[in-house]
This record gives structure tokens, C-alpha cells and sequence, in this order.
């Protein structure tokens, strides 16, 4: 049974205490949702600053270009550099993590050819005449959690990089 | 499974959301906040239901939400505690006539709005009229005025 409260002749179940709490709650909370609003504009939750990541290897033949922070099942780009022969075939892997953890939903320019083996499924494109390739892999990640891919040109360097999804 | 996890999780975010929010935020729906309501549903709807239009999991997800409801409620009234902490508690911002400022600067109500309140429920013309204002649970305002007869002031 509630105990009520009596304020003059009214009957209120009114709680002080309680209600200071509850007000010092809203405050912190307030300043809580600030801190979250400042993180998303920030990237923490992808799709800012702080998500931008780009890693190139030794010798800069390989460049990953992707998001430390990604969401489920939303969209987000994965854009590789790599540097081999001119006008030549130039294979590039992405390790099994990746190619399991991401649904790769378009890959631009199209491989000629797609390969695929226990450990790594290998795309093939061909280098333009300084030997360039730039290919965009446009994936959604399928479940949350941190995920540590690698990725590298066949016979060539390997870059490992991390995301992290959030559910 | 995942769609009463999501539903769950959902529904405690909205719950404390709203709870820092302040009871007078939905308390009077005006056009902007029916618009802002659309709107968090719409958001909402996609975090509770993904990519799956079955019907299945709308029912599924409805029934978490209803459910959670439910049982809440049946938890409110076993303890005084926990219905403090979902539903808040009643407090007196008018005593005896006087409005008490520091409540409701806090509370995010004022003079006006405790006027407005007392002529839609009681026909009131100015505050001297008015003996108590209570902010409710629910983020409503409620007015007692000062009665002729029984307590013999005015």
C-alpha cells in the first residue's frame, strides 16, 4: 500500500526524495544523450571522422580504404588501391572473415573473375596502363561484433585491418 | 528469438529515453509533437523489424511490446518502488495558493500553463483562485480551487 502523503488537506502520494532523484536522473541523462549525439557526429557509429580508416602497406603497392565502424546490415564501402603490372591481370584477396561476415553487394569495376578457397576468396581485374587498380567493394556486414579481415594482392603484400560492427 | 531481444531492447531504450525526457514532454500532444511521435515510430519500426515483413514477426514483436507492458504493470503493483521508477511520482508545485518556483523550473512547468489547466478543467480565472496545482504522474496538470463552503475560505 502506497503510503500518501498529506500537503495541507490534500492527499498526494507525493515523494520528495524520490523526486529530487528523479530530477538529478534527468540531468545526468541529459548530458548522456549530448555525449551520444557528439560520438554519432563524431563517426563512433560509423559514417564520420572517426570511422574513416585508410592503411597502406610497406611499399605502397596495396591501400584500404574503409569504416573502423559499421552498422548491421547498412551500407558501407570498402575501396581498394592496388598497384601491379600495366594493363595486366592483378589478383586481389579478401580473406574469409571479410568475404563471411560481409554481404558484398556490388563490386566496381565487375571482376573478370571470381576464385575461391578455404582461406580467401580472390578477385580478379586488370591494372590500367600505369598498373593501377581501384576497385570498390560496396558490402553490408552481417552481424555485430569486431571482425579482423585481410586483405592482398596475390603474391604480393597483405594489409590486415579491423571493423567493428554495432548490432 | 531475435525479434523479442530487439523488441526488449527497443522498448527499454524508448523507456528510458522518455523517462530523461521529463513527464511533460508527451504530456500534451500539440501538432509537432503527434509529427515527432510519427516519426520515432517510423525510426523504431525498422530497429524492431529489420528486413522481415512476415507476419510472424510483427506479431511476435507486438506481443514482446504488449507483454512487456504487462508485465511491468503487474510488477508496479507489487512494488511501490519499481512503479516510482517507471511511472514517477505526483508533485505538488501550487501549496496553499502559492506557487513553488524552484518545483517547477525544475519540472519544466509554469504559470501559464497551470492557468491554462485550470480554465479547460475548472473554469478558473486567475491563480489566487487556485488553493493546489498538482504536475501527476502522467505529466498532466491537475487544479483544486479554494472551495466556498467547506473550508469556508476564499
Amino acid at each position: 500500500v502506497p503510503k500518501i502523503e498529506k500537503v495541507g488537506s490534500l492527499q498526494v502520494e507525493q515523494d520528495l526524495a524520490f523526486q529530487r532523484l528523479e530530477w538529478r536522473f534527468e540531468r545526468i541523462g541529459k548530458a548522456l544523450i549530448a555525449l551520444f549525439l557528439l560520438a554519432a557526429i563524431a563517426g563512433v557509429f560509423g559514417r564520420g571522422y572517426l570511422s574513416r580508416a585508410q592503411k597502406s602497406s610497406p611499399s605502397g603497392s596495396l591501400t584500404v580504404q574503409h569504416e573502423r565502424f559499421a552498422r548491421r546490415d547498412a551500407p558501407t564501402e570498402l575501396e581498394i588501391d592496388a598497384t601491379g603490372a600495366p594493363n595486366a591481370e592483378i589478383r586481389i584477396w579478401l580473406s574469409r572473415p571479410a568475404v563471411q561476415g560481409l554481404r558484398i553487394e556490388q563490386v566496381t569495376p565487375e571482376q573478370v573473375e571470381t576464385q575461391t578457397s578455404p582461406e580467401r576468396t580472390t578477385y580478379v581485374f586488370r591494372t590500367d596502363g600505369s598498373g593501377h587498380a581501384h576497385v570498390r567493394f560496396d558490402v553490408e556486414p552481417r552481424g555485430p561484433g569486431k571482425m579482423v579481415s585481410q586483405v592482398g594482392i596475390d603474391g604480393g603484400e597483405q594489409l590486415a585491418f579491423w571493423t567493428f560492427v554495432y548490432p | 528469438m531475435d525479434h523479442v531481444i530487439r523488441a526488449a531492447i527497443v522498448y527499454l531504450f524508448l523507456l528510458v529515453l522518455f523517462r530523461i525526457s521529463g513527464k511533460r514532454t508527451l504530456a500534451e500532444v500539440t501538432t509537432f509533437d503527434f509529427i515527432l511521435l510519427l516519426i520515432i515510430s517510423e525510426a523504431a519500426q525498422q530497429a524492431l523489424l529489420g528486413q522481415d515483413y512476415s507476419f510472424t514477426a510483427a506479431a511476435i514483436v507486438i506481443s514482446t511490446l504488449v507483454g512487456l507492458d504487462m508485465l511491468l504493470a503487474w510488477i508496479s503493483t507489487r512494488s511501490e518502488k519499481i512503479q516510482k521508477l517507471l511511472d514517477s511520482v505526483p508533485l505538488v508545485i501550487v501549496e496553499e495558493g502559492k506557487p513553488i518556483k524552484e518545483r517547477m523550473k525544475k519540472s519544466g512547468v509554469d504559470e501559464t500553463e497551470i492557468l491554462q489547466t485550470a480554465r479547460e478543467l475548472q473554469g478558473i480565472a486567475s491563480l489566487d483562485q487556485i488553493k493546489y496545482a498538482v504536475l501527476e504522474r502522467s505529466g498532466g496538470i491537475t487544479v483544486i480551487p479554494y472551495s466556498e463552503q467547506k473550508s469556508g475560505r476564499k
